[in-house]
């Protein structure tokens, strides 16, 4: 390990790098703030939600996809943590686990994606256009988040330094973010059979 | 036998006391109308909220925190009493943070106050 990985371990303050990330992980916030404020208006001042013609969103695999996703969070902070105690074998281990079950998540979810498209269109109703803009803009993050990752496998794979710590924190709480939209995004789904 | 104090951190008062009231004012409003849209709008009417109960206890409670903020920030003009304003950081940068917010914290608290009482008071879905 190098002496900057050293430094990191020992490390009392937040690096840089990870509060890049909490900003950066702040507009998106917002960004999804708005877009949830946008859902809950809509589904709340209009009568029939979804509207008439389109179906209910169906409850059980966008559920269970879900959670299986959010477990995701726990390789993550185990790839952090082992990462930071120089554990890079550990570290690797977790990451892989964890876009392993990133990557079927967003697949599954792109298949879902795409038989609702063909049972109604974003254009033709508030409804769709929401719908649609919550689930694209989520999974616009997901892959965001693959991306990441196997840059990072990339990089751990020729061994520990500072920068790789400090990225697979951050990359780690990028993906906390995305896990708990994950919950709030399926919470909206499913509020519409309410 | 030593009585157990709870410790608040000189940090965490300074920015709560600075910035805690702003956000429960933010939270208040953002809740508030997001309720009010749920009672009132052609699709919520059928989820029956009390409006009325959910006015009062994002009220109550925006008003609590506002107060513990303004708590905060009293106590950090106390902690740091006789250090200049324009000192050297942290307890100079403390005392002037502090001084702002003991009296922007009155502000929302009023704003608090105001449109509170206003909301509890007249019919939740009538024309403005």
């Amino acid at each position: 390990m190098s002496s900057g990985a050293v430094a990191a371990r020992t490390r009392v303050a937040k690096p840089n790098g990870w509060w890049g990330m909490l900003l950066f992980v702040a507009t998106e916030a917002t960004l999804f703030g708005t877009i949830f404020g946008t859902y809950y208006y809509l589904r709340f001042t209009n009568a029939h939600w979804p509207p008439r013609g389109v179906p209910e969103p169906s409850a059980t695999v966008p559920l269970v996809l879900a959670f299986v996703v959010a477990a995701t969070s726990v390789p993550m902070w185990m790839a952090s943590r082992a990462a930071r105690g120089g554990a890079l074998v550990v570290a690797r281990r977790a990451l892989m686990l964890a876009l392993v079950v990133q990557a079927g998540f967003f697949a599954m979810q792109v298949s879902l994606i795409s038989d609702d498209l063909d049972k109604f269109k974003p254009q033709g109703s508030a409804y769709g256009s929401i719908y649609f803009t919550m689930l694209g803009a989520h999974e616009a993050h997901v892959a965001l988040g693959l991306l990441l990752d196997v840059w990072l496998l990339g990089k751990l794979a020729r061994g520990l330094t500072n920068y790789r710590i400090v990225a697979t924190q951050s990359i780690a709480f990028y993906w906390y973010f995305v896990n708990l939209l994950a919950l709030l995004v399926v919470g909206a789904q499913l509020s519409a059979r309410i | 036998m030593r009585r157990w104090r709870p410790k608040l951190s000189a940090e965490f008062l300074q920015w709560y006391g600075l910035g805690g009231a702003a956000l429960v004012w933010a939270a208040q409003h953002v809740l508030g109308y997001g309720t009010t849209v749920a009672r009132c709008g052609a699709g919520g009417v059928r989820f029956g909220i009390d409006l009325h109960t959910w006015e009062l206890a994002t009220f109550a409670t925006a008003l609590a925190f506002v107060v513990a903020a303004e708590a905060a920030a009293v106590l950090t003009v106390a902690r740091t009493w006789g250090v200049e304003h324009d000192g050297p950081p942290p307890e100079g940068r403390r005392h002037f943070f502090a001084l702002a917010a003991v009296v922007g914290n009155l502000l929302f608290l009023v704003i608090i106050l105001l449109s509170g009482l206003s909301t509890i008071s007249f019919d939740p879905c009538g024309q403005a």
